[in-house]
């Protein structure tokens, strides 16, 4: 296989990987939108989340042409791209009126994202344990602010690991 | 080299190289940055200059020549320094958000050109040059081409290339060892062939 054609099969693959974590992320927000009794709506859709992991990516490509980009590193994108807040929003929003506050905005984000890798890299986790990550997840991402994609690509790698 | 050389040497290995990568594309089209004649003729200035430095920097007299290996490097520098050969797609996702395929896929094309017109180089220099060599050899590489030996994959030595290039360490000297090196695998596969 020539170099290019390499590299089109990356792509490909990379592709899919994108197809399935979407898929993946859009059923848990319906699931989600049933679950909160129609009091949330989603923000993000399919392309506005693909526009964020491909800036993202570009980014870190710009800093580091040499960087990994394996399937955990696609997943840790994907999961920064689809739990990043822009201008103040999550992929979820409130629905006026409801009770539901921010706090539970941002875990229901970092839920749906963990979900849908999980799905895609077949990680098969227990309640008790995906809660544990869960807070985890969204303490160093969202209040410490110390989880990186490289990080957060080993981390997916070791839950695979590990179940 | 003077230019009347080049252009031959252009018209007879890389023209022909660059025509094939082009019309091998399906899912990507590649096309050149510059039209062919000035992509020629920025090449042969970026040749010049490589073999000038190298040159100067081993202390070679002006009325030696550069072997083949050193020729098919220089090239090779002047062929990928600045990846005129470039990939673009219709696809509206790739052009919008994914930028870096398309530069993967540039620097891919680039070098795995390079690599097979400098491989033609060699094999030219072996072909008609004035180097004794054996008919079997010769008509080896006729039919067979220049090639590694099992084991090693011309596509892993051109990411390394490629990892090289984006890191700016990419030099001549590395490139003479790996036309060495491939000239010398050839041997090795001619010799095995004739041990059955």
């Amino acid at each position: 296989m020539s170099l290019v054609d390499e590299c089109l099969v990356r792509y490909e693959k990379e592709k899919a990987l994108l197809k399935k974590l979407w898929g993946s992320a859009h059923k848990e927000i319906e699931a989600n939108k049933k679950k909160f009794h129609f009091k949330i709506i989603n923000v993000e859709n399919e392309t506005s989340v693909l526009k964020k992991y491909y800036n993202k990516k570009n980014e870190r490509l710009e800093r580091d042409p040499n960087a990994s980009n394996d399937d955990y590193h696609i997943a840790a994108l994907f999961y920064f791209a689809f739990t990043e807040e822009t201008n103040g929003n999550y992929a979820f929003r409130a629905c006026e009126g409801s009770n539901i506050n921010l706090g539970d905005i941002v875990e229901i984000t970092h839920c749906t994202a963990l979900q849908s890798v999980c799905d895609a890299l077949n990680i098969v986790l227990e309640k008790v344990k995906e809660n544990k990550i869960l807070n985890q997840l969204i303490n160093k991402i969202h209040n410490e602010r110390k989880l990186s994609i490289d990080g957060l690509a080993t981390y997916f790698k070791l839950l695979r690991g590990n179940h | 080299m003077t230019p009347n050389v080049f252009t031959a040497l252009w018209k007879n290995i890389a023209e022909k190289e660059i025509k094939r990568t082009i019309a091998n594309q399906h899912k990507i089209k590649v096309k050149l940055r510059e039209n062919e004649q000035v992509f020629r003729a920025n090449t042969h200035v970026r040749y010049q200059s490589e073999r000038c430095n190298y040159r100067k920097t081993i202390g070679m007299d002006d009325s030696d020549k550069l072997g083949k290996n050193e020729v098919a490097a220089s090239f090779y520098i002047a062929f990928v320094k600045e990846n005129n050969m470039t990939c673009y797609s219709n696809d509206k996702k790739i052009r919008d958000f994914d930028s870096v395929i398309l530069r993967d896929l540039d620097s891919a094309i680039n070098h795995e050109t390079a690599f097979n017109i400098a491989r033609g180089i060699l094999e030219s220099f072996i072909l008609s040059g004035n180097e004794k060599i054996d008919d079997g050899y010769r008509k080896y590489i006729e039919k067979n081409g220049m090639g590694f030996s099992k084991g090693i994959k011309k596509e892993d030595v051109l990411k390394l290339l490629i990892k090289a290039q984006n890191e700016k360490k990419l030099s001549i000297y590395m490139l003479i060892s790996i036309f060495l090196w491939l000239e010398s695998d050839t041997r090795h596969c001619y010799e095995a062939t004739l041990r059955g």
